[in-house]
């Protein structure tokens, strides 16, 4: 349950980068046994109470109701085995959901890196007046989600938004935001890369900020161009903040509920039913109430996320690059 | 919190930078400027956009859509207030964000003083048990916790908005990191003088280490706001929702009148928009310290 509270700002649905390698530290030298404190056991005590109840628990009980069917009034109907995930599985629909979900996890992963480097460089080339820009641009991360989902929402009116309008200055129809399809998983692709843009061109001004004046004052004397610099020497010494960047978002993607929806709802028809909307839909949508298929599909992101965490936890062993 | 990452801030009013600045006087960045001006632009535009038509008079909000220089008014957020709880559900959010904040601030800076000066058998192991939780998305045990919340007889109360997140496995760990630099000695020598260990963290730790509770604490207080899904689902009447959850309803029953929404969402988003402006410097520093090499 932990997980929400941060993860938009930091993108700690991944674990912090220092992780890895903070605990390989040397074995406290003292040779008599250690004992601890009394009071530490009662210190850890309500932090260990909330994650058991909260997190723990939780996700023993939600093994549970994967095994478990539901009657058509929504009440437990005794251990069905794996017939949940066998349903969830042969379920062409579920397939299209994981298909979204992948394509608007990775459109807006791809947003935030791209249009946030678009930002952070000519950014960080130390212009008079950057720190200006500089907060400017940490906006979104001060806006909340809701907000800026409907503050988008209100711009994607079919005719009156400003958007239509703004097309329609060059002659062009409404463009069915949320109406079409494929025009509704790039409008939540756009509203979910604004709101990461801020903590992504954070991260990426630290890195750039943080590349060595001599490396490239080396690389001028060579001879390179500006885009080679760019492109051969600071992007490459900044791949980490680039990677962690990549799979937080991943996560962070993964999961997104608030700006799908209060968009879209999932819609128009299966469009941006991602696997989050349809465990939310399938549990406590109106009409149906399906904890046990629900709690399957929970399982299977649950499974994404450790995945995603673990793919960084093994690429930063190895130190992405330097 | 003692990392060599420089915040963004410092590096742009160094030497170099004046220096490279005043010797070529911008013809070469004026593009550069353009650009980054049209950029700043976009990225503060749905908030330009919100502010502006909360303050412009519904009818002249061309179409609906945008808001214009035309009038000023406040009839606005008298009519968002008076078709919606919204002032009532500022209160709830502020409550639901205090404790939360202080909650988490208070659970896991006991947790990472016992990590580290606990004398614990395998430290480690308990870390892990922290960092475990990171993993498992809110989404999927948020069944099995909405079923705990009604069981116990807490739905649609403000304790159920927050008591889930009474303790952050994140703060645990970057508390845990910035009390690792700390002299073990020291904390030997005070327990030896008869310093008990509450006394020590809170006359000890804590001003030493006021930086990262800064940034914890705003860290706590944004996410706390933000909260959507969760208040969302654990809360029924109108009367116990928190804002953000409200304000998405007020956009619903008065989604003709684009004023009164924009109104609606300026007024949510200020507390934290002021919040951030002036903890910039905590949240930069916090935010890219374990990101950035």
């Amino acid at each position: 349950m932990v997980g929400t509270s941060h993860d938009r700002l930091s993108g700690t649905g991944g674990l912090p980068m220092k992780t890895a390698t903070a605990d390989q530290r040397v074995k406290p030298p003292e040779q008599r046994p250690r004992r601890a404190h009394p009071w530490a056991w009662f210190f850890l005590a309500p932090a260990f109470l909330v994650l058991l109840t909260f997190d723990y628990w939780p996700l023993l009980r939600t093994f549970f109701l994967a095994t478990q069917g539901t009657d058509l009034f929504g009440a437990p109907s005794g251990f069905v085995g794996t017939d949940n995930f066998e349903l969830m599985l042969t379920d062409p629909r579920f397939w299209n959901t994981i298909l979204v979900t992948f394509i608007y996890t990775g459109a807006s992963v791809v947003g935030k890196v791209l249009i946030g480097l678009a930002i952070a460089i000519p950014l960080s080339s130390r212009l008079k007046g950057t720190p200006l820009l500089r907060s400017i641009v940490l906006i979104p991360m001060a806006v909340s989600v809701a907000v800026a989902a409907l503050v988008f929402k209100m711009m994607f009116q079919p005719g009156t938004g400003l958007f239509d309008q703004i097309s329609g200055l060059f002659g062009a129809g409404p463009a069915g935001w949320l109406t079409q399809p494929q025009m509704a998983l790039l409008a939540v692709v756009i509203v979910d890369v604004w709101c990461g843009l801020g903590i992504s061109v954070l991260l990426l001004l630290a890195a750039l900020d943080g590349v060595p004046e001599e490396v490239m004052e080396a690389a001028q004397i060579d001879g390179t161009g500006t885009l080679q610099r760019l492109w051969h020497v600071k992007l490459p010494l900044i791949t980490p903040t680039l990677f962690f960047i990549l799979i937080t978002q991943s996560i962070a993607g993964m999961r997104e509920f608030t700006v799908i929806n209060l968009l879209t709802g999932g819609g128009p028809g299966t469009a941006t039913n991602t696997l989050v909307i349809d465990i939310y839909k399938t549990a406590f949508g109106s009409g149906t109430s399906d904890y046990g298929a629900a709690a399957a599909r929970g399982i299977v992101l649950l499974l994404i996320i450790v995945t995603l965490t673990f793919i960084q936890m093994r690429v930063l062993e190895r130190r992405v690059h330097y | 919190m003692s990392n060599t990452t420089k915040t963004p801030k410092t590096m742009g009013t160094s030497k170099t930078t004046e220096r490279s600045s005043a010797q070529r006087i911008n013809w070469r960045s004026t593009p550069t400027y353009v650009y980054l001006t049209v950029v700043a632009l976009l990225v503060a535009g749905p908030v330009l956009f919100a502010f502006v038509g909360a303050f412009t008079p519904t009818g002249t909000i061309i179409g609906g859509g945008a808001p214009w220089f035309t009038a000023w008014t406040l009839e606005n957020f008298s009519t968002a207030f008076r078709n919606s709880p919204l002032l009532a559900q500022f209160g709830n959010s502020v409550l639901v964000t205090l404790a939360q904040a202080s909650l988490q601030l208070v659970t896991s800076l006991m947790a990472a003083y016992a990590l580290v000066f606990g004398n614990l058998k395998r430290p480690n192991l308990v870390l892990a048990f922290f960092l475990v939780t990171m993993m498992i998305p809110s989404e999927t045990t948020i069944i099995a916790n909405y079923l705990t919340i009604r069981s116990i007889g807490l739905f649609d109360t403000l304790i159920a908005v927050f008591i889930p997140f009474a303790t952050s496995a994140y703060a645990v760990f970057l508390f845990r990191q910035a009390f690792k630099s700390f002299p073990k000695e020291i904390h030997e020598a005070a327990v030896l003088d008869g310093v008990g260990p509450v006394a020590f963290l809170f006359r000890f730790l804590l001003p030493l280490n006021k930086p990262i509770v800064m940034t914890i604490s705003l860290v706590s207080a944004i996410a706390a706001w933000n909260g959507y899904l969760w208040p969302l689902l654990i809360t029924e009447s109108p009367s116990s929702r928190t804002v953000q959850v409200g304000v998405a309803a007020l956009s619903d029953s008065l989604s003709v009148d684009v004023g009164s929404v924009l109104a609606g969402l300026a007024f949510v988003s200020l507390p934290m928009l002021i919040l951030v402006i002036f903890g910039q410097k905590f949240l930069t520093k916090g935010l890219t310290q374990g990101a950035v090499k």
